[in-house]
């Protein structure tokens, strides 16, 4: 790949970012977990740049998503403010264990979560029993919301969370997984809202978008200034990152999402392996 | 704002009524009272923070390419950014110089910026309603944001 010029390579990863952010906007599954192994498993990136191209793509995707989520009324500011305390803790630890971690146990670790949420995403998403007697800490807390009803009648949904510190600490572990290999870590996410706080699959996907941007803003500042993010990388990426997500969303009415969810897995699973292979290969 | 029961509120807001239409168009959500204003400003905060920060990425991006488009491309060794692009006053410096690179990176900067302006907001807003507890929490979050953002200032 060191034969390419900056403009064919800048058009080369703008549209691998666009089908990256595309696919992650239609499946629902976000495109920020595929950035890294692409640039590394396919253009031959070093890690770290990948790392800092990647989390500034997830900022600002997570940012345009969440400009429409919120006023959509579905995110829950409060519980996302309160996960916030969690993701960027754990995103600070992230931060600074990425300096003492070697690069090939990064890439190991990018493996495995690339595994993970390859089997992640060929289930489909269950739907959740909403959760309506109240948790005394979720009332506590204040947590509990309502939300617009899909009929479209104008009712609401109320919703009470539960297993508060068991998905206080998997988003700890999110925030530290984003910080340590710049991804958005969205399917640990979900798993920690959807499975084990039992909130409604709307406002878990929402909310959890919506602490994306604040757990990699975290981690940003510290990549910036160890001189990780290179903006002629960073430029095509966040561009077209951006751009395939607002497409995606567009054309996700009438669309089979199972199909394509079997390809982003697909996908996941062949670069979970390169990445593998070149965790343990020597050199 | 006064201390509302959990219970209480949980128990009547399902029958308050609601503005009628599609909430994705209309932009009322159904809040508890009060948060319906802090999530329109922070939907706008987000919006313009994003359209700012691809703007400037793009045109810094055009300057780049025009310049140095047919120059050969190596990022498979890593030996990390200059000095001057590792800080937002650095990237502004080589900017105002009139540098693609540097107006790339003073876009991701507003980029980053955008979520902590989000948690600032917020944080004033739970302070002016008194709502002490949310107070404390957004402090926390808006903490170690300035914190992780200072050793990247200068």
């Amino acid at each position: 790949m060191c034969s390419l010029s900056v403009l064919e390579f800048s058009l080369l990863v703008w549209l691998g970012s666009f089908a990256a952010g595309c696919l992650g906007a239609l499946t629902g599954l976000g495109g920020g977990i595929v950035i890294v192994p692409l640039l590394t498993a396919v253009f031959g990136v070093d890690i770290r740049y990948a790392i800092g191209s990647s989390l500034i793509s997830a900022i600002a995707t997570s940012t345009a998503a969440a400009a429409i989520y919120v006023k959509a009324g579905y995110t829950n500011l409060r519980l996302g403010m309160f996960l916030e305390v969690a993701t960027t803790l754990g995103a600070l630890a992230g931060a600074t264990l990425s300096v003492v971690v070697p690069v090939k146990a990064l890439e190991g670790v990018l493996g495995l979560v690339l595994l993970y949420s390859a089997y992640l995403a060929q289930q489909s998403p269950s739907p959740t029993e909403i959760v309506r007697e109240p948790d005394p800490l979720s009332s506590r807390l204040q947590l509990h919301g309502v939300y617009p009803a899909a009929d479209g009648g104008g009712g609401t949904i109320t919703y009470s969370v539960r297993s508060i510190p068991t998905g206080f600490s998997l988003m700890a572990l999110s925030g530290l997984l984003s910080a340590l290999l710049g991804i958005g870590s969205g399917s640990l996410k979900v798993v920690a809202m959807d499975r084990v706080m039992g909130l409604p699959f709307k406002v878990s996907t929402t909310t959890s978008n919506l602490t994306i941007g604040v757990t990699a803003a975290m981690s940003a500042g510290v990549y910036l200034n160890r001189g990780y993010i290179d903006p002629g990388l960073s430029m095509p990426v966040v561009l077209g990152g951006l751009m395939g997500a607002a497409v995606g969303a567009r054309i996700l009415v009438g669309t089979k999402t199972e199909w394509l969810r079997g390809l982003f897995c697909l996908a996941l699973a062949a670069m979970a392996l390169k990445t593998l292979y070149k965790a343990v290969i020597p050199g | 704002m006064q201390k509302r029961d959990p219970q209480d509120q949980a128990l009547t807001l399902p029958t308050s009524p609601v503005p009628l239409g599609n909430p994705l168009t209309t932009g009322s959500p159904p809040w508890p009272a009060g948060d319906d204003s802090l999530a329109t400003t922070i939907s706008r905060l987000l919006f313009w923070g994003v359209g700012l920060a691809s703007t400037i990425v793009t045109l810094g991006g055009i300057i780049y390419l025009v310049r140095h488009g047919h120059d050969p491309v190596d990022y498979h060794t890593f030996v990390g950014e200059p000095r001057d692009l590792r800080s937002p006053v650095g990237a502004w410096r080589l900017a105002s110089r009139g540098q693609g690179r540097g107006w790339i990176q003073v876009g991701i900067v507003v980029a980053i910026v955008t979520p902590i302006l989000r948690v600032a907001l917020s944080f004033f807003t739970f302070w002016r309603r008194q709502d002490w507890l949310y107070t404390g929490i957004s402090a926390i979050v808006l903490g170690g944001l300035l914190y992780s953002f200072a050793g990247a200032y200068w």
